[in-house]
């Protein structure tokens, strides 16, 4: 998907590390007072390999290679493609003394139709070489970031170490469990934010309603994009319009559901066959 | 997979996926979390699965894979590899209609945009809905997962579900039998990495 076109690939570098990996190596701790960026700050930069000329400093560097050798520890013999270095893509932001590091797999490159599950993992990484805090994909818990309505129509984003939504009244209790509480707009990729809307009561199963009912449609849902030839998420614009122009839709619930409208726009694969408009 | 259903309905398929993905060896790892992180991250090991729709209109599920990818284990990654055609020698592979790939969160974590991603792939190849005797179901993935510490009761206690389709988002709670949808959003991207989920 596109958001490793914008990731920082520094093979090179990192390749040069292999031949003496305990340097490199260093225990994972699991620091959770250390909060992962919400902002790519002034901007995410691809580096280019073709013209311009890059300063990077030492402890960026060997924060690169720690994350590299922790995610894929060196001394695999004949390692596949997908477990060498240079089959990862690294992107990282540094924060005062500490850098973050983002691992995640080129799939394209080791001509790998098949993805795993779950893939990558992201590291806090301190300038003299520990790794502070190490959240992997599918393992780790990460922490929870809400998008909280403030009584003046604004927004808060609020970081807690629980799944349970919080609410504002919380944010001034010293026992919440909030994290962190920014304006700061979240902009970092791979970053999930949960809107929580009050209201929502449990729903049992019922011979109506039976477990996994995947029919029970959103108002504002199936507004997907065409872009080179298939489906794929919707810029903010097109998640709210409504409906794409190319998307045929019949009313696609039929099960209602408390308090949600119609759905608009189911979107469907031009040769899914199995729902045809 | 032999020993399993077929069934009448994808809700009693589900019922008795859940309980079965999480009893093998070390598809929860809630004991060890507290004890040894360390030990429960290297045994944690997710399994993987397609409930699927015969021409018979019934639901089965298919073999369980997890991961035989080579040298997996010695890395920090773990994932289960799941491949997007099942193979069932009593059909042609267009007669199978695909329907929910079933996984197990080892440490019981929500879904991440990893999951998501994921069943949006296979959404390019699988129809997004399907019509079943049981009306029109929705392609969408399911992560299983336990609360239990005990290891001998690795306890069904509910899943989460994504439906590229609505890009909806819920949460399958179980007590005592008992099971509620507990939590839904809807997901929206703020570009193609970042999300937004409104929970109602």
């Amino acid at each position: 998907m596109a958001p490793r076109k914008l990731i920082f690939v520094i093979a090179i570098a990192l390749s040069s590390c292999v031949r003496k990996p305990e340097q490199f190596w260093t225990p994972a701790g699991h620091d959770r007072s250390i909060i992962f960026p919400m902002s790519v700050g002034s901007g995410l930069v691809e580096v280019e390999a073709q013209n311009a000329t890059y300063d990077l400093d030492g402890e960026v560097l060997r924060a690169l290679m720690i994350a590299g050798n922790d995610y894929i520890p060196p001394g695999i013999p004949n390692p596949p493609c997908w477990a060498r270095l240079e089959s990862l893509e690294y992107r990282f932001t540094r924060r005062d003394d500490i850098i973050f590091v983002y691992i995640s797999e080129d799939f394209e490159r080791c001509g790998r139709k098949l993805r795993p599950m779950h893939y990558g993992a992201k590291y806090a990484i301190s300038k003299d070489g520990r790794i502070l805090r190490r959240v992997i994909d599918g393992m780790d818990e990460d922490d929870h970031v809400w998008s909280l309505e403030t009584p003046d129509g604004g927004s808060v984003t609020v970081v807690t170490e629980s799944r349970d939504s919080p609410t504002l009244e919380d944010l001034d209790r010293p026992d919440s469990g909030v994290l962190m509480v920014t304006t700061e707009p979240v902009t970092m990729p791979g970053v999930i934010v949960i809107a929580p809307i009050p209201g929502f009561v449990p729903i049992p199963e019922s011979p109506d309603f039976p477990l996994g009912n995947t029919m029970s449609p959103f108002d504002d849902a199936g507004t997907w994009p065409w872009r080179a030839g298939k489906r794929v998420p919707g810029t903010p614009d097109a998640g709210l319009d409504g409906g794409s122009p190319d998307g045929g839709s019949p009313d696609g619930g039929s099960i209602g559901d408390a308090g949600a409208g119609p759905l608009s726009a189911p979107p469907f694969p031009p040769d899914a066959g199995a729902a045809a408009p | 997979m032999k020993n399993f259903g077929p069934f009448d309905s994808y809700a009693d398929a589900l019922k008795a996926a859940c309980p079965l993905i999480l009893s093998k060896p070390n598809a929860t790892v809630g004991h060890l979390q507290d004890l040894d992180l360390e030990l429960a991250k290297r045994v944690a090991t997710e399994y993987c699965a397609w409930l699927y729709y015969t021409p018979e209109h019934q639901y089965e599920m298919s073999m369980l894979t997890d991961l035989p990818q080579p040298d997996d284990f010695m890395t920090n990654r773990k994932s289960c590899i799941l491949p997007t055609f099942v193979h069932d020698p009593r059909y042609e592979r267009g007669e199978i209609k695909y329907i929910f790939a079933v996984h197990n969160h080892p440490f019981g974590s929500i879904l991440s945009p990893q999951d998501l991603h994921f069943i949006e792939e296979k959404a390019s190849t699988h129809p997004w809905e399907l019509e079943t005797k049981s009306g029109t179901i929705r392609l969408s993935t399911i992560a299983f997962f336990s609360k239990s510490k005990n290891p001998a009761i690795p306890t069904c206690d509910g899943f989460y579900q994504y439906v590229p389709a609505t890009r909806e988002i819920m949460t399958w709670t179980q007590i005592q039998g008992q099971w509620n949808r507990t939590e839904r959003g809807v997901v929206r991207w703020q570009d193609d990495g970042t999300y937004r989920i409104e929970k109602r």
